[in-house]
């Protein structure tokens, strides 16, 4: 292979398995600044390194080892300064191994999509103003909705468990057939 | 075992809510209970597909200015880095086909961008910004840009 297609190659998979080394990372660091700082960085050595892959096949596990290293290494910015601790970092990459094995980012991934897509509109447009960081803070997401903080926080809340239960049936089904 | 209050504690601990006493707890039984610790990231992965959903929708969204969700911000850089290599690539190691003669060219095209996926634009000699599309020509007086 080409210096340049295993370039593209490197970008492809990167992106093929964004949510799961995201959702790895995500979970250690807890917050999205740190994980996109942190999901950077690994992107760099995944390209600088690429050539050390033996088969794509064993791209995840290797991309999360040097995302592993990265989060560990990663200076905590804000005001959470608490120290991650190694051993935790390590039992979240065991855990995130395990379950990308049982269910792969792909598959959650499809159907939380469906699962969203059958949500009511108004409902729809709760949870993408809640993550689209257009909104400044649940006050004003209330304010747009008319509604208390408490009220958007519980629907949110319900409305996240619901695509939960929804993802679980709708993968149970698929692995049922 | 997971109980039914461990997926709000487990909520809890993403957006980072809980006492320090209860997260030290619950960061105990995250590295002995492997079945929480595999639900956390479960649904640290369901957070971060439901913020690149929200960015897609954002995106799709006809209305004046889209800013780069984070999200998509990651897929651009990704696209920018790729071109970047492709870019040094084509400075260090022009290629030219065997036996083929070079036509003069007084601006040589270094590279293509392979991909590119949001707001990435390429900004001409002229001044002029034009929006990136796949396979775009990058010559050495062009400069990338990406938005965020």
């Amino acid at each position: 292979m080409s210096e340049g297609a295993a370039q593209a190659e490197a970008a492809r998979l990167l992106m093929q398995h964004r949510t799961a080394l995201y959702g790895y990372v995500y979970a250690c660091v807890r917050n999205h600044a740190d994980a996109e700082d942190i999901l950077q960085t690994v992107s760099v050595a995944v390209m600088q390194s690429f050539s050390q892959l033996t088969a794509p096949s064993g791209f995840l596990p290797w991309a999360r080892e040097i995302a592993r290293r990265r989060i560990l290494a990663h200076r905590r910015t804000g005001r959470r300064e608490q120290p991650l601790d190694p051993e935790l970092v390590q039992h979240l990459a065991e855990a995130a191994e395990t379950l990308d094995k049982a269910q792969p980012a792909s598959a959650h991934h499809a159907a939380l999509l469906a699962c969203l897509e059958s949500l009511p509109p108004e409902t729809r447009r709760l949870i993408t103003l809640r993550y689209d960081d257009s909104i400044d803070g649940a006050e004003e997401l209330a304010e747009k909705f008319g509604r208390s903080v408490q009220a958007i926080y519980a629907q949110i809340k319900r409305t996240k468990m619901a695509l939960r239960a929804c993802v679980e049936r709708r993968l149970a089904l698929e692995d049922g057939r | 075992m997971i109980a039914p209050d461990d997926f709000d504690r487990l909520a809890a601990y993403l957006d980072d809510a809980l006492a320090d006493s209860d997260r030290l707890a619950l960061e105990t039984r995250l590295k002995t209970e492997p079945e929480l610790a595999r639900e956390l990231v479960r649904l640290s992965r369901q957070e971060a597909i439901l913020r690149e959903w929200a960015g897609a929708m954002q995106l799709a969204d006809p209305g004046p200015a889209p800013e780069l969700t984070p999200s998509n911000r990651w897929i651009a850089w990704v696209a920018v880095l790729a071109a970047g290599v492709l870019l040094a690539l084509g400075v260090f190691w022009p290629h030219r086909e065997p036996g083929s003669i070079p036509e003069p060219n007084p601006i040589p095209l270094l590279a293509r961008l392979h991909e590119a996926v949001g707001q990435v634009k390429v900004l001409q000699p002229s001044g002029e910004s034009r929006a990136v599309l796949g396979d775009r020509a990058l010559f050495g007086t062009t400069t990338v840009q990406i938005g965020g």
